[in-house]
């Protein structure tokens, strides 16, 4: 009897191997469709779980990342039927376009995490703070402007800002543009 | 149709309208360019957010690390010695499974002398002997205890609730006395139109929001403060205000020393002195001072700028600092007199002042010129160009090609028309004047803040019976054949929440040619008067002198026109073409939030 890819511990190395290469564009596509921290960690854990279980049956020639992409997709819609919520937004025809853009960008998505470290580190320390209590604190908009004594408004401004100038300092970066044509 | 990066910025944010929403939706469906953007600002957040994770682990690694092994001869006894134990067996070149043998035999030694430790110490404490055990005593003893405890519960209770009760009047009481005392008054405004008009001249701590026009406003701790529409600002205390966006000029007298403003890019803290301040949407803040001595920046990243120096704080919080004279006349110092000034921030932006190196609402030089003579300083008066040579049998000097003027940010540059040459450039960025006309490629006096023409003596210019010479009717003076190109986007970063809606001006020529020279002289003269949007064709007509001719000209702008660019043209020598542009301004308009 043959021993499956995922039950020999080199087929568990490639499995770990090829689950580390998919993660980010896993974890961005996920974080994209579901903004609750909690809820995008626990459905990025559901998907590896099911990556773990299900990774032996993968043709190894095969390209994981539209496979998993799939997986994720079913997930999110999952997640939105468990809230007791059809989400208006997200349709299963908008996730399936989402999913095409996240495949075709998949080859970029190490450019960009490199490009974002060194542009990350030439921030400052007021965008670099505001960015900090909003991506790792998790906290909302509202509890930023009152640690910080500015409006609501003032800190969204902020954040876009930030986003805006991280955004073009990655393009300059890698060199690829995101404009629209 | 929305921007498509802001949409996302509003989805991200949870701020989408049902529109916005529906937008969003339809574009990720129909346009793939759209749903890539999406998904690469989609990677940008979670890459960020594992950027901290990142961070905050490796942080707490650095806390946790092995500290640097004993020097030899300290004792080896304790966990340091056991971690130079460790160490060293890492460090040695034996395989990996020897080196986990002798980590985990070193492991069990400190477990074992642990346990030997513990033993020994149990031993040392004298045993006692057990009490015999009475119920009744243990009851007594119980209820005794119960008693004491409930007595001093009641007295705890009663003591918190009244202590409870003062600190809430307090709190209520200082919340009270914080949020409804006056912290400045409004002194003086002109042209003032407010989102919420203040119900009193005594303003309380809050957000406010000048739409237009000027606000003159006394801190009770002295600071006296200008601020010029568009602008939202928060009041904060007596000596401390947040500037969202917009421009303000601050006088602090020395009592006030300390006055701060926030803004979403730096903290300013003033040190007694006279500071001009402006957010804008998209280039950080700048700071002007004018006297003494300002704090600008946040925490370790502060700056401290003098007399004279700007500081720039960019997008990212890098603050740099440079001499103001680069921008001299941005700031409105002092509020104008009412009527005194044609533009009107948040309503119309005056091109004859920017012309005169002004921001637009009064603050530039009537009679400033500019040359587009090639070797020449390009920013100059009109009374220093025209004894400029070389002069040709017809007093007028050959131009050149597109000049950029570095000096004024709102201005790109100046050129001498001239259809024969279709190289003539109109913008830095390459834009050509397709269709301009064949002309003898010179000019006079240049482009001149304020109409001027002269004989023997300076005649203003004059259109239709009025005349244009002062900061309430401004005009340009444009003498065939010369042209300026002025910069849309270099004027919207600098009025935050503000939209350019259309240009206006009148165009002629001036009537005050008739006053000096006989009517023969002059009745053949003609000029075309053009302007151009990014180097389309948006208005032309030619205007005569027999009779004089003078036009309105309007034209709509939209949000995505950079150049707005102004020709005059003769195909005669240009003898007596006292061509101008009456009023010329750009029409304002709020954008709403």
């Amino acid at each position: 009897m043959t021993q499956k890819n995922s039950e020999n511990p080199q087929g568990k190395r490639h499995a770990a191997a090829s689950w580390m290469q998919v993660l980010p564009t896993v974890s961005a596509y996920v974080r994209s469709m579901i903004l609750n921290y909690h809820d995008s960690e626990d459905i990025i854990q559901n998907i590896a779980v099911i990556f773990a279980e299900k990774f032996s049956d993968l043709d190894p020639a095969r390209d994981p990342v539209p496979w998993i992409l799939r997986i994720a997709r079913y997930e999110v819609v999952n997640h939105f039927r468990s809230k007791g919520r059809e989400q208006r937004l997200f349709d299963e025809t908008v996730l399936e376009r989402i999913e095409s853009a996240y495949h075709a960008l998949h080859g970029e998505s190490e450019d960009i995490k490199n490009a974002l470290h060194e542009c990350i580190e030439s921030l400052n320390d007021r965008p670099r703070h505001v960015l900090k209590l909003r991506y790792f604190r998790v906290m909302a908009i509202q509890d930023i402007s009152r640690r910080l004594g500015l409006s609501s408004n003032a800190v969204y401004i902020i954040l876009c800002r930030v986003r805006e100038a991280l955004a073009n300092c990655v393009q300059k970066k890698t060199g690829i543009s995101w404009k629209m044509t | 149709m929305t921007d498509p990066v802001k949409l996302i910025h509003l989805y991200l944010e949870g701020r989408q309208t049902a529109e916005q929403a529906d937008e969003f939706r339809t574009r990720l469906l129909e346009d793939g360019d759209f749903a890539r953007l999406f998904a690469r600002y989609g990677l940008l957040n979670s890459y960020i957010r594992n950027e901290f994770v990142e961070e905050d682990l490796q942080e707490s690694l650095d806390r946790f690390a092995i500290p640097a092994p004993c020097p030899p001869g300290s004792t080896d006894d304790g966990s340091d010695t056991g971690q130079a134990v460790a160490e060293s067996i890492m460090k040695s070149d034996e395989p990996d499974t020897e080196k986990l043998r002798q980590i985990k035999a070193q492991a069990d030694k400190q477990l074992q002398a642990f346990l030997a430790e513990q033993e020994e110490v149990n031993r040392a404490q004298p045993s006692q002997a057990k009490p015999s055990f009475s119920f009744h005593e243990f009851y007594m003893g119980c209820a005794a205890k119960l008693d004491i405890f409930l007595k001093r519960l009641v007295a705890l209770g009663l003591r918190t609730a009244i202590c409870g009760v003062f600190v809430l009047v307090v709190m209520v009481g200082i919340h009270y006395w914080r949020t409804h005392r006056v912290v400045a008054t409004l002194d003086d405004s002109s042209h003032a139109m407010w989102r919420i008009p203040p119900e009193t001249l005594e303003l309380r701590r809050g957000l406010m929001t000048l739409d237009q026009g000027y606000a003159k406003l006394s801190f009770k701790q002295g600071t006296q403060v200008l601020i010029q529409a568009p602008c939202t600002f928060e009041l904060q205390s007596i000596n401390k205000m947040a500037l969202e966006n917009g421009s303000m000029t601050a006088n602090v007298p020395s009592q006030a020393v300390g006055f701060t403003v926030h803004t979403p890019w730096a903290t300013v803290v003033d040190y007694g002195t006279e500071f001009g301040l402006s957010t804008g949407q998209t280039n950080g803040a700048e700071l002007h001072v004018f006297k003494g001595k300002v704090g600008v920046g946040d925490g370790d990243a502060s700056h401290v700028a003098t007399e004279g120096q700007a500081a720039l704080v960019d997008q990212a919080g890098h603050i740099g600092l440079k001499s103001i004279d680069d921008r001299p006349k941005l700031f409105m110092r002092d509020m104008p007199k009412p009527g005194s000034r044609f533009g009107i921030p948040g309503k119309r932006l005056d091109l004859a002042d920017v012309v005169g190196g002004g921001n637009g609402f009064g603050t530039g030089d009537p009679g400033r010129a500019l040359d587009p003579s090639p070797g020449y300083v390009s920013v100059s008066t009109r009374a220093a160009i025209l004894p400029r040579g070389p002069l040709n049998n017809s007093g007028v000097r050959a131009g050149s090609g597109f000049i950029g003027i570095e000096q004024f940010p709102f201005i790109d540059g100046i050129f001498v028309p001239n259809g024969n040459d279709p190289s003539t450039l109109i913008s830095s960025t390459g834009l050509v004047f397709q269709n301009c006309p064949s002309t003898h490629g010179t000019f006079y006096d240049g482009v001149v803040c304020g109409a001027a023409f002269d004989n023997q003596w300076v005649h203003p210019g004059r259109l239709a019976g009025h005349q244009y010479k002062t900061s309430e009717r401004p005009s340009i003076g444009a003498c065939a054949n010369i042209g300026i190109t002025f910069d849309l986007d270099s004027i919207r970063a600098s009025m935050s929440d503000c939209m350019i809606s259309r240009f206006k001006a009148c165009c002629g020529i001036s009537q005050s040619l008739a006053d000096i020279q006989r009517k023969q002289d002059y009745a053949q003269v003609k000029v075309s008067f053009w302007v151009l949007v990014d180097g389309r064709v948006g208005y032309s007509r030619e205007l005569g002198t027999d009779p004089f001719e003078s036009d309105r000209i309007d034209i709509p702008l939209n949000p995505n026109d950079r150049f707005l660019t102004l020709v005059t043209t003769t195909p005669q020598e240009n003898l007596y073409c006292w061509s101008m542009f009456a009023e010329p301004v750009l029409e304002l308009e709020r954008r709403l939030p």
